[in-house]
């Protein structure tokens, strides 16, 4: 075979191959200058928009759908660990307010020389003309009957039935309670007794004892169930009759016992006296009890 | 040995009744007005039981809802005689068997306890009640007839399972 013969056909394939690629290079080095390729140029965009558009879309729409899915399944979740910590914080709220309940008896407890017991309300009375409650403490813990019970702001009742563990408080609003007290600015003494589910009244105050509206009511002392001065409740209306030889007041006790949760029951009240130094100074201010505890806390 | 057993167990009943008024209702409502829980089985041996077994009902009903107010053993047991007599006359003038014979009674019982506490505290007692819990009584008077429905059942299913056939027999149960 001569070596400078020349097969034509497979010289132009060679050349087909070599040289087609260096002029496609060349005309896309020269397409910046648009030219005839420019219409196909702005077809395959549009076409590549449109594909793009549609994919974009068509991913948008999946991812979207997907989202939801997520999305419903995250809210679920988000939904119960709402309720979740919501009933914890109601929990811890609660704990949080018994907590402060009973860091101010704690205080109270360790404030007065009394001896006391802290019980807890469980039950209330089984008619509702009847104002008494049912505590956790009973014989077994040193309760007897006539024992006092009391809150830090004030008297609650004194203890009539004593059970094994458990016992039953008249509260001062009870018809049937009744208890010696005193009007702290002037001395005046009188019998205490309940009225309504509300209000208590005071009897037996001679005609010409200075009781006047806003006057605190608190504990003689003198019938051995409650620390003297202990403070009761405060005047709301004072009944003169005319021929009479006593007057009437109505008084608010202190403590809204509807609301109660702890009280102290007092074991030995070892003659403590809750009086202020100057009852005409002490006459329209804050209870003493109320003040020890501030004092405490 | 069945009539004691049944006894026993309606015993056991209104005490778990007058617990769950006193005690377990103030804890979850708070101060919202209770049914009257002990009075439904008192009514229901009222109605279905011969008058002595009825006042042998009536004589533990005093000793356990006594218990737990400050009413007067006395004054109660005179309160539920008197409702006693009024449930006896009430079956006797008008009677039909069945849960809404039985609601009816309940609601007269329930009405009459404020109403004669009221009258004979002012009879009876040197510091009578002053301001009547009608709002309270209102709604016992309802919440009571509303339990007392399924109340009824439940004493049913008791005396179906543990009461003498004859005294069901008697009082056309059976």
């Amino acid at each position: 075979m001569n070596f400078f013969s020349i097969d034509f056909k497979k010289a132009f394939v060679v050349l087909t191959v070599v040289v087609i690629p260096l002029l496609t290079v060349n005309m896309q080095r020269n397409s910046e200058s648009g030219g005839i390729l420019e219409p196909f140029r702005w077809i395959s965009g549009l076409t590549q928009m449109g594909y793009s558009s549609f994919s974009s879309g068509v991913r948008g729409t999946t991812a979207m759908y997907l989202d939801l899915i997520d999305i419903k399944k995250t809210n679920l979740n988000l939904i119960k660990e709402n309720a979740e910590l919501r009933a914890q914080l109601g929990s811890m709220t609660e704990l949080q307010l018994e907590n402060e309940r009973l860091n101010q008896l704690l205080g109270f407890k360790q404030q007065t020389n009394m001896e006391l017991l802290a019980a807890k309300v469980i039950g209330k009375d089984l008619l509702p003309e009847h104002n008494t409650i049912t505590i956790n403490r009973g014989s077994e813990h040193g309760l007897k009957k006539n024992m006092a019970a009391l809150t830090v702001a004030g008297a609650v009742g004194y203890v009539y039935k004593v059970q094994n563990y458990t016992s039953q408080i008249l509260l001062l609003t009870d018809r049937y309670s009744a208890i010696d007290a005193i009007i702290q600015r002037s001395r005046a003494r009188g019998i205490l007794e309940g009225f309504s589910r509300e209000n208590c009244r005071m009897r037996y105050l001679r005609r010409d004892d200075d009781v006047v509206d806003g006057d605190m009511i608190v504990t003689s002392g003198l019938d051995n169930i409650f620390p003297k001065g202990f403070p009761i409740g405060m005047v709301t209306s004072v009944k003169k009759s005319e021929y009479g030889i006593t007057q009437e007041i109505e008084v608010q006790p202190i403590i809204n016992a509807s609301n109660l949760e702890e009280i102290f029951v007092v074991l030995n009240s070892h003659s403590e006296d809750f009086s202020p130094v100057d009852p005409n100074a002490q006459g329209e201010s804050e209870p003493q009890a109320a003040k020890t505890v501030e004092q405490t806390l | 040995m069945k009539w004691v057993a049944n006894l026993l167990v309606f015993c056991t009943a209104q005490i778990i009744l007058i617990s769950l008024q006193t005690s377990l209702w103030m804890q979850v409502l708070g101060n919202f007005p209770a049914p009257q829980l002990w009075l439904p089985a008192f009514i229901y041996w009222c109605l279905y039981r011969r008058p002595p077994e009825s006042i042998a009902m009536l004589y533990l009903t005093v000793f356990m809802a006594g218990s737990l107010t400050a009413l007067p053993y006395s004054l109660l047991l005179l309160i539920l005689v008197l409702i006693f007599i009024g449930v006896f006359f009430l079956k006797e003038r008008i009677y039909w068997s069945g849960s809404t014979f039985y609601m009816l009674a309940c609601g007269f019982g329930i009405l009459l306890f404020p109403f004669l506490h009221f009258a004979l505290s002012w009879l009876l007692e040197s510091n009578p009640i002053h301001d009547p819990e009608l709002f309270n009584w209102i709604i016992s008077i309802l919440l009571t007839m509303l339990f007392s429905l399924p109340l009824y059942r439940l004493f049913s299913v008791i005396d179906h399972l543990i009461r003498p056939v004859e005294g069901r027999k008697r009082e056309g149960i059976v």
